[in-house]
């Protein structure tokens, strides 16, 4: 396996405002982010609503900038491309390899477009195929995510919300992208269909040869799509490792409560229930100093309101995929 | 009286202030930051003045010996001056709410240029919402130029507008003895009514999925 991508101490501050005459406050989003992402595996994001998953996704295809660290993408060719330092020339040829899937499937797909030109968008733009060509290649990756071809010629509107989500997968897929960001990408379906929506990507992946981020805030679908989970709490990264080591012996009491608070690992028979766990997540722009988590933290000391574990790389799984857990004193 | 019907006046007024208002407030909405809050700053300066003793003052200061074309178009570009703020605010708040929907974020991550995507993702998606806001607003043009004109501070006779044809309506006792002077003031309250209607309409024809 290669390493197709690899986040280097990424950072993400957002200035807010509350009023005219308010103090600029500072929120962290993201704080020291590192990650690499292998070819073909599927790393999995996870955490809490607000703990930043959103913003690390958009950083690292660069929808948004970073505040530092930098995001080095590895094509097959060789040679790291530094995404985070090239401009919106520059980056628009490795936009076909960087895909991305969005979680709303309604206000993801332009209202006032046919799909047929929602998907062939990518094409035109990078001009890479025209006419009868481009007609063939939207249709068949359409059919290919279960859209007939008759129905190409309709507005977002018209198809149910498992349907639009399959859309927004054609378009991701039309340019024959390497990595492919999806955000929360069945969070917003019912769970009947995230199953089968779920199970298509699965497929895809094999089919167009994919590497997935997968982003999600429920465990159950993480558990069965992802081989490695990093779990995210207010914008670090507090564990990291291969998907069934993570379920079987999570190391972060973080992570812990997470588990707990799982009922059945089973998608199809899960609703999309949000991860729980006790006290309020605190308010980013107010964060706890220390350990990120000692607010809520049921094995906290007083060394954690001043010191922040660190990560430490450990080799465990049956995979020989190295795992960053936190050094804990506990 | 159907040579009293001034809409000619009141659309050059609104073209004008689509002019300014789509491209001030595409711009504002669109890059955001100081300009923005520049923009919004003189919006609610001029949209915080009182409009009539605005209005009169401009007239008043408008020459004398200007003819009657002149103070036309020169009330016109007055209406306009101020007609633009509502319109640059719609087009601004259409903007900045596209502009963080995930459609245009996609065409962003597409590779599509500022361009392509104010032209072919954005503007097509309030079309309908411009199409109201600039029926909508013809009819406020015609009712200020009605009002100035029925001060007698807008266009003059021998210029034929309803707001002169009501000025001879000023007098109670004319007004008794001849009631069909009051007939302009109808002519307004209907094609309003109806311009409303007709921009509703509009709204809807631009707009099949209701958003
Ligand atoms: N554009 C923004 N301006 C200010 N704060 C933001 C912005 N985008 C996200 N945030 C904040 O950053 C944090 C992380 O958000 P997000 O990445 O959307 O979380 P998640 O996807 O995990 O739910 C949240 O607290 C959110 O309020
Ligand atoms: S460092 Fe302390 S507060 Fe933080 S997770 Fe570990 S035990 Fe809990
Ligand atoms: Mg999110």
């Amino acid at each position: 396996m290669s390493t197709l991508l690899s986040v280097e101490n990424l950072s993400k501050h957002f200035t807010v405002k509350s009023g005219l005459f308010a103090p600029m406050r500072q929120l962290d989003a993201l704080t020291d982010i590192n990650l690499t992402v292998e070819a073909g595996e599927t790393p999995a994001i996870v955490g809490e609503s607000g703990c930043g998953k959103t913003t690390l996704g958009r950083c690292i295809i660069n929808a948004q900038p970073s505040s530092a660290g930098r995001v080095v993408y590895h094509p097959k060719a060789g040679g790291d491309v530094e995404l985070t330092a090239l401009n919106k020339r520059q980056i628009k040829p490795w936009r076909q390899d960087i895909r991305m899937i969005f979680q709303d499937p309604m206000s993801s797909l332009n209202p006032n477009m046919r799909v047929f030109d929602i998907v062939a968008e990518p094409l035109r733009i990078h001009k890479v195929c025209k006419g009868r060509e481009l007609e063939d290649r939207v249709v068949s990756t359409l059919a290919k995510v279960g859209i007939p071809a008759d129905a190409v010629g309709r507005y977002p509107h018209a198809f149910s919300g498992g349907q639009r989500q399959r859309i927004g997968i054609a378009r991701a897929l039309v340019l024959d992208p390497k990595l492919v960001i999806a955000d929360e990408a069945v969070s917003a379906l019912d769970v009947s269909i995230q199953a089968q929506v779920l199970n298509l990507l699965e497929d895809l992946k094999a089919e167009f040869g994919l590497t997935y981020i997968f982003i999600s805030h429920d465990l159950g679908v993480v558990n069965y799509i992802a081989d490695r989970v990093v779990v995210m709490y207010l914008g670090h990264v507090v564990e990291n490792a291969p998907t069934e080591m993570l379920f079987e012996r999570p190391r972060h009491p973080y992570t812990e409560v997470l588990l707990e608070a799982l009922p059945i690992a089973d998608p199809t028979r899960r609703k999309g229930r949000k991860t729980e766990v006790r006290g309020e997540i605190p308010y980013l722009g107010n964060r706890p100093v220390g350990c990120p988590f000692h607010t809520r933290c049921k094995y906290a000391e007083d060394r954690c309101r001043t010191e922040k574990p660190a990560l430490r790389k450990i080799n465990g799984s049956a995979r020989k995929r190295p795992a960053t857990l936190p050094k804990h004193w506990i | 009286m159907a040579r009293g019907f001034r809409c000619p006046s009141a659309l050059a007024g609104v073209t004008l202030s689509l002019f300014f208002g789509i491209i001030i407030g595409g711009f504002s909405g669109y890059y955001g930051g100081w300009f923005d809050s520049a923009v919004m700053r003189v919006i609610e300066f001029i949209r915080s003045m009182p409009t009539i003793p605005l209005w009169l003052g401009l007239a008043a200061a408008m020459p004398k010996d200007w003819s009657a074309l002149q103070t036309y178009f020169a009330i016109t570009l007055i209406l306009s001056l101020i007609g633009w703020t509502e319109l640059a605010r719609v087009v601004r708040g259409r903007f900045l709410s596209l502009r963080t929907e995930d459609f245009v974020t996609a065409a962003q991550l597409d590779g599509a240029s500022d361009w392509r995507i104010i032209t072919r993702h954005m503007v097509p998606s309030f079309m309908s919402h411009i199409i109201a806001a600039a029926t909508l607003a013809v009819p406020g043009m015609i009712l200020a130029e009605t009002a100035l004109s029925f001060l007698g501070l807008g266009l003059q006779a021998p210029i034929v507008s309803w707001g002169t044809l009501l000025q001879d309506a000023q007098n109670i006792r004319t007004l008794a003895s001849a009631p069909r002077l009051l007939v302009p003031g109808l002519c307004v309250v209907i094609v309003i009514l109806s311009l409303n209607f007709f921009g509703d309409g509009l709204r809807d024809a631009a707009d099949p999925h209701g958003r």
